[in-house]
C-alpha cells in the first residue's frame, strides 16, 4: 500500500467501474459516475455542433446532450438499432449521454491492479486515461471520463472559462 | 383605489425571516479583528432591506428599530466605526427584538415595548462612541421570566397523568390543587410557577394530550387562589376576557383579511365544545373559565395556521415535480396510443381506465405548473400603495401607470423581485421624479409619471420602472466617484458612468432619509438581479426621466409560440415577435444583388432569412414560393423567416440548454413537445442582428471597393 496516492483518497480503496465497449476496445468508467443505462432513441439535432455530438434528448424534463463516443474516437460503425446503448452521465453537475457499442461488466478495480497507459495504443487521448488494467485475459482502458467530458476538444461545456471570467469580472468591480 | 395589503404580509414575513436568520449568522461569523468587509455590507443590506418592507407595509415598529440598526451598521461599514464585541452583542439582541416584533405581527405574542427601547438605546449608546458598559441594560429583566400559570387536564383513558405531572414539575414550582377523577369525571387542576409562558405550555402540553382536554390560563389572582381549589380559574376569568380582546383585536386589527379565516376556524373549533360543556357544568364552576380559555387557544391555533398557510419548499423539489409530470403525461400518451389500437369492446375497461388516467395527468400537470407560474402582477400590485404614500411623504404628485401585468413569471423571479422593484420605486420617487415647482419651472406636468412595464424580449423578460424626472445626473455621479477615490474620467461613456451607481455604498443623495439616499438600494438592485440570472441595465436623460430595466431569463418561464417545421426538424417561434405569416407570389420575391431575397409585403421590402440554411437543416425548402414566409419584428427592425410549414401555436415550458450543453447561437432555450421530443427555441433577436450585422458588412465591402 505504499504505492497509494495520499492526495487522492478515493483512489485508494477499491472502485467499482461499468465496462463498456467501443469497437473492439473495451473502456471502464467510474461507476459512481453512471446515472442510467438507456436505449438510443431519436434526437433533436443542433445546429453547429460537431458530428459526434448527436444533439438532445428529453430525459424525464431535463434536456440531455448525446455524444456518440463511436464518432468521437472513430470507433466502430456508428448504426442506430434498439440495442444501441446509452450511458446518461453526471459529471461535474451535469447530465450528459455516451453512445457506446455496448456495456460489458461491472468490475472492481484495486489500485495496485492498474498499469499505466503508454503513450500511444488507444483512440482516446493518454490525458483522459487513467491506466490500464488486465481482465481474464483481455485489458480494459480506464477512462477519466469526468476530465474527458469537461475537455475543451468535447465542446460540451463552457464551464471553467465561464468560471474565470465570472472571477475577473468580480475582482474588478471589486477592486 | 383600495389595495388590501394584507395578502403580501406573508411575502414580507418570510422575507424577514430570511434577512434576519441572514443577519445572524453573518454577524455570528464576524472576525472582530478583522471583518470582511463583505459580511459587513451583507448584514447592512439586510437590514436595511428590513427597513423597506417593514415601512412599505405600515409596520413602523420594525422600521423604526432597523432604522436605528442600520445608521450604526452604516457607520461600521464605512469605517467611521469600530466594531467592538458589545456591537455584536447588542445587534444579536435587535436582531432577537426584531423577530420577536415580527412574530408578534404574525400573531404570537405582545412584545414588551420596553424590551424595545431598551434595545434602541443600547444602539444609540453604541452610536455615540459609549461603548460596552455603558449601555443600559434592560430595566425589566425580571417580568418576563416566570409565568404563574393555571392548568386544567380532562381525565382521558390511557393517560398516565400521574407521570404527566411529575413531568411539569421540571419546569417549576408545581402545586397540585385537585387531583382528577374518571367518574365522577373531574379535572386535574394544577398551579405551576415556572419559565413557561401560556403558549409554550400549551405547546408542552399538547405533546401529550388532545388540545381539546387540557386548558391553561394566567393566574392572575394568586391571593385569591388560596383555599378555593374549585374557584381558583373563575377569578381569572374576566382578565383573560380582556386579555383575549386587546391580543385579537390589537394585533389583528392591522391584518383586516385575516380576521376571517380566524373567526372560521374558531367557529370549526367550537364544535367540540358542547357536550364538553354539559359535563363541566355539573362537574365544576371552572367552565366559565375553560370556555374562555379554550377561545383564547383557538385564536392562537388560528394565527398559528395562519403562518403556516404557505410553505416555501426548495425550488429543486417543484422542478422535480414538474419534470415527472411532464414524464407521467408523456407516458400516458403512449398507453393512450397503444390502446387506441386494441378492440374497444373487449378491452372497455382498459380503454376507459386509460381515458380517465389522461384527465387526471392534464390537471396535475395544470396544478404543478400553476405552483412556479405567477403574473407579475403579484408583484406590482404592491405597487400604488407604496407610490401613494411616498408621494405624500415626500410632498410630490405621482401617477403610476402598471403595463403588462398578467406576463407569466416564474414564482421564484417573483418573490426574488419584490425586494429590487421596492427599491427602485422608491429611488425613482425619491431623486427622479421632482417637486412639483420644480417640475414646473421645467416646464412639465406636476403631476410625474412613474411606469412600470412587464414584456417578453428576445430571450428575456423585461421589467421596466421608468420615470420622467430629472434623469442622472453625470457630474454629479462622477465628482462622488472621485470623492471615494474610484477611477474615473470625463471621457466615459454615460453607460459607465451610470453603472458606477451599482458601487456599494454609492449614493449622490445630498441628504440621508428614511426613504433612501444610502446608496445600498442599487448594490442590492444589482446582486439580486444577478443572483436569478439577469441584468440591470439604465437609461437616463437629463430632464427626461431615467429608465431601469431589468432582464430576466427566460427559464422555466411559459411562452407562448408558434411551432414551425423546416426539413423534418420542429422549432418553435415566440409568438410576441411574429406579425404575420404569408405565402408569397412568385412577382412578391425580388433577388438583391449580393444581399440575397427580399419580399414585397404591401409596398415594403424585407429581407428573407431561410432558417433552414442558417441552422443547416437537410431537405429544407429553398424557394419562397413553396415556402411560409414569417413576417417577424425586433429592435424596430422587420424580416421575414423562412420556414416549410406551420405546426401550431401553443404554450411551451422554456428550458434552458445551457444547464447540461452551452450557449447556442440563434437559440434562446428548447422545449419539451407532447410527443416527448425536444424542439428548440429560435432566438429573434439575435437571429435579426445577424442579419443586419451582415448586411452591414456586406455594405461596408461595397463601399470599400
Amino acid at each position: 500500500m505504499e504505492q497509494t496516492d495520499i492526495a487522492d483518497p478515493v483512489r485508494s480503496t477499491v472502485r467499482e467501474l461499468l465496462v463498456f465497449t467501443l469497437g473492439t476496445e473495451q473502456y471502464a468508467i467510474d461507476i459512481l459516475k453512471v446515472q442510467e443505462i438507456r436505449g438510443y432513441e431519436s434526437v433533436t439535432r443542433i445546429a453547429g455542433a460537431p458530428a459526434f455530438i448527436k444533439g438532445v434528448v428529453n430525459l424525464r424534463g431535463s434536456i440531455v446532450p448525446i455524444v456518440d463516443m463511436r464518432l468521437k474516437f472513430d470507433l466502430g460503425e456508428a448504426s442506430y438499432t434498439p440495442f444501441t446503448v446509452v450511458i446518461i452521465l453526471n459529471v461535474l453537475s451535469r447530465t450528459v449521454g455516451i453512445v457506446v457499442d455496448g456495456v460489458s461488466d461491472v468490475i472492481q478495480l484495486k489500485p495496485d491492479a492498474i498499469r499505466p497507459a503508454p503513450e500511444f495504443g488507444a483512440a482516446v487521448d493518454t490525458a483522459y486515461i487513467e491506466g490500464l488494467m488486465p481482465v481474464g485475459d483481455g485489458m480494459v482502458i480506464v477512462m477519466d471520463i469526468e476530465r474527458l467530458m469537461s475537455s475543451a476538444e468535447m465542446s460540451l461545456m463552457e464551464v471553467e472559462r465561464h468560471a474565470q471570467n465570472g472571477q475577473q469580472q468580480g475582482g474588478v468591480s471589486n477592486g | 383605489m383600495s389595495i388590501d395589503m394584507s395578502q403580501f404580509h406573508q411575502v414580507f414575513f418570510d422575507e424577514t425571516d430570511e434577512h434576519l436568520a441572514s443577519m445572524e449568522s453573518l454577524l455570528l461569523e464576524l472576525d472582530l479583528n478583522a471583518p470582511d468587509p463583505e459580511a459587513l455590507n451583507a448584514i447592512f443590506r439586510a437590514a436595511h432591506s428590513i427597513k423597506g418592507g417593514s415601512a412599505t407595509f405600515g409596520f413602523g415598529d420594525l422600521a423604526a428599530l432597523t432604522h436605528v440598526l442600520e445608521n450604526l451598521l452604516d457607520r461600521i461599514r464605512k469605517g467611521t466605526l469600530a466594531l467592538t464585541a458589545p456591537m455584536v452583542d447588542a445587534f444579536l439582541r435587535a436582531k432577537d427584538v426584531l423577530a420577536a416584533l415580527l412574530a408578534a405581527h404574525r400573531g404570537g405574542a405582545p412584545m414588551a415595548p420596553e424590551e424595545v427601547d431598551a434595545v434602541k438605546r443600547q444602539l444609540d449608546g453604541l452610536g455615540q462612541g459609549d461603548e460596552g458598559p455603558a449601555a443600559p441594560e434592560p430595566a425589566l429583566p425580571a417580568e418576563p421570566t416566570t409565568h404563574a400559570l393555571v392548568i386544567e387536564l380532562d381525565p382521558v383513558e390511557g393517560v398516565d397523568f400521574p407521570a404527566l405531572v411529575e413531568e411539569l414539575g421540571h419546569h417549576g414550582a408545581l402545586t397540585v390543587i385537585q387531583e382528577g377523577c374518571a367518574e365522577p369525571a373531574q379535572p386535574w387542576v394544577l398551579q405551576l410557577v415556572g419559565d413557561l409562558d401560556l403558549t409554550e405550555m400549551c405547546e408542552t402540553l399538547a405533546f401529550a394530550l388532545d388540545p381539546a382536554t387540557f386548558r391553561v390560563s394566567r393566574d392572575q389572582g394568586t391571593e385569591e387562589s388560596d383555599g378555593f381549589g374549585l374557584f381558583l380559574g373563575a377569578p381569572a376569568a374576566p382578565n383573560a376576557d380582556v386579555m383575549l380582546e386587546e391580543e385579537g383585536f390589537g394585533l389583528f386589527l392591522p391584518l383586516e383579511a385575516s380576521q376571517e379565516p380566524i373567526e372560521d376556524a374558531g367557529f370549526g373549533l367550537f364544535h367540540p365544545l358542547p357536550p364538553n360543556l354539559a359535563l363541566d357544568a355539573v362537574a365544576s364552576p371552572s367552565t366559565a373559565p375553560a370556555v374562555v380559555q379554550h377561545a383564547e387557544r383557538t385564536v392562537q391555533q388560528a394565527s398559528a395556521t395562519g403562518a403556516e398557510n404557505s410553505i416555501r419548499v426548495n425550488i429543486e423539489k417543484v422542478d422535480l415535480l414538474l419534470n415527472l409530470v411532464g414524464e407521467l403525461v408523456i407516458t400516458q400518451s403512449m398507453l393512450m396510443q397503444s390502446g387506441s389500437v386494441l378492440d374497444p369492446v373487449a378491452h372497455e375497461r382498459l380503454i376507459n381506465g386509460i381515458g380517465q388516467l389522461e384527465r387526471n395527468s392534464r390537471e396535475l400537470q395544470e396544478a404543478v405548473m400553476s405552483i412556479r407560474m405567477t403574473p407579475v402582477a403579484f408583484v406590482f400590485n404592491r405597487f400604488p400603495r407604496v407610490v401613494r404614500d411616498m408621494a405624500q411623504k415626500l410632498d410630490k404628485q405621482v401617477e403610476l401607470k402598471m403595463v403588462g401585468e398578467n406576463t407569466e413569471l416564474d414564482k421564484s423571479f417573483i418573490e426574488k423581485l419584490a425586494d429590487p422593484l421596492t427599491h427602485l420605486v422608491r429611488n425613482s420617487l425619491d431623486h427622479g421624479i421632482e417637486s412639483p415647482e420644480a417640475r414646473a419651472s421645467k416646464g412639465k406636468s406636476p403631476q410625474g409619471q412613474l411606469t412600470l412595464r412587464a414584456f417578453h424580449q428576445g430571450g428575456s423578460i423585461v421589467i421596466e420602472v421608468t420615470d420622467d424626472g430629472a434623469g442622472l445626473s453625470r457630474e454629479r455621479i462622477l465628482a462622488k466617484a472621485r470623492e471615494r477615490g474610484m477611477p474615473v474620467s470625463d471621457g466615459m461613456s454615460d453607460t459607465e458612468v451610470w453603472n458606477l451607481i451599482f458601487e456599494p455604498g454609492f449614493s449622490t443623495a445630498a441628504q440621508v432619509t428614511d426613504v433612501s439616499g444610502r446608496g445600498v438600494g442599487m448594490d442590492v438592485v444589482k446582486r439580486n438581479i444577478q443572483g436569478l440570472g439577469g441584468r440591470v441595465e439604465i437609461e437616463s436623460l437629463r430632464d427626461y426621466g431615467t429608465t431601469i430595466g431589468i432582464h430576466l431569463p427566460l427559464t422555466l418561464a411559459i411562452m407562448d409560440g408558434m411551432s414551425v417545421r423546416i426539413g423534418q426538424e420542429t422549432y418553435i417561434l415566440p409568438l410576441s415577435f411574429i406579425l404575420e405569416s404569408l405565402q408569397p407570389q412568385p412577382q412578391d420575391v425580388r433577388t438583391v444583388a449580393g444581399r440575397g431575397r427580399v419580399v414585397n409585403v404591401r409596398g415594403e421590402y424585407l429581407p428573407i432569412v431561410a432558417l433552414g440554411a442558417l441552422f443547416h437543416v437537410p431537405d429544407a425548402r429553398g424557394e419562397p414560393t413553396e415556402a411560409i414566409l414569417i413576417i417577424v419584428e425586433s429592435d424596430d427592425t422587420r424580416l421575414a423567416l423562412m420556414v416549410d410549414d406551420l405546426i401550431g401555436q401553443q404554450q411551451f415550458v422554456v428550458k434552458n440548454l445551457e444547464t447540461n450543453y452551452h450557449k447556442v447561437e440563434g437559440l434562446s432555450g428548447a422545449t419539451i413537445m407532447g410527443d416527448g421530443h425536444v424542439a428548440l427555441i429560435l432566438d429573434v433577436t439575435t437571429i435579426v442582428r445577424r442579419n443586419q450585422k451582415q448586411a452591414q458588412n456586406h455594405a461596408a465591402m461595397l463601399t470599400t471597393e
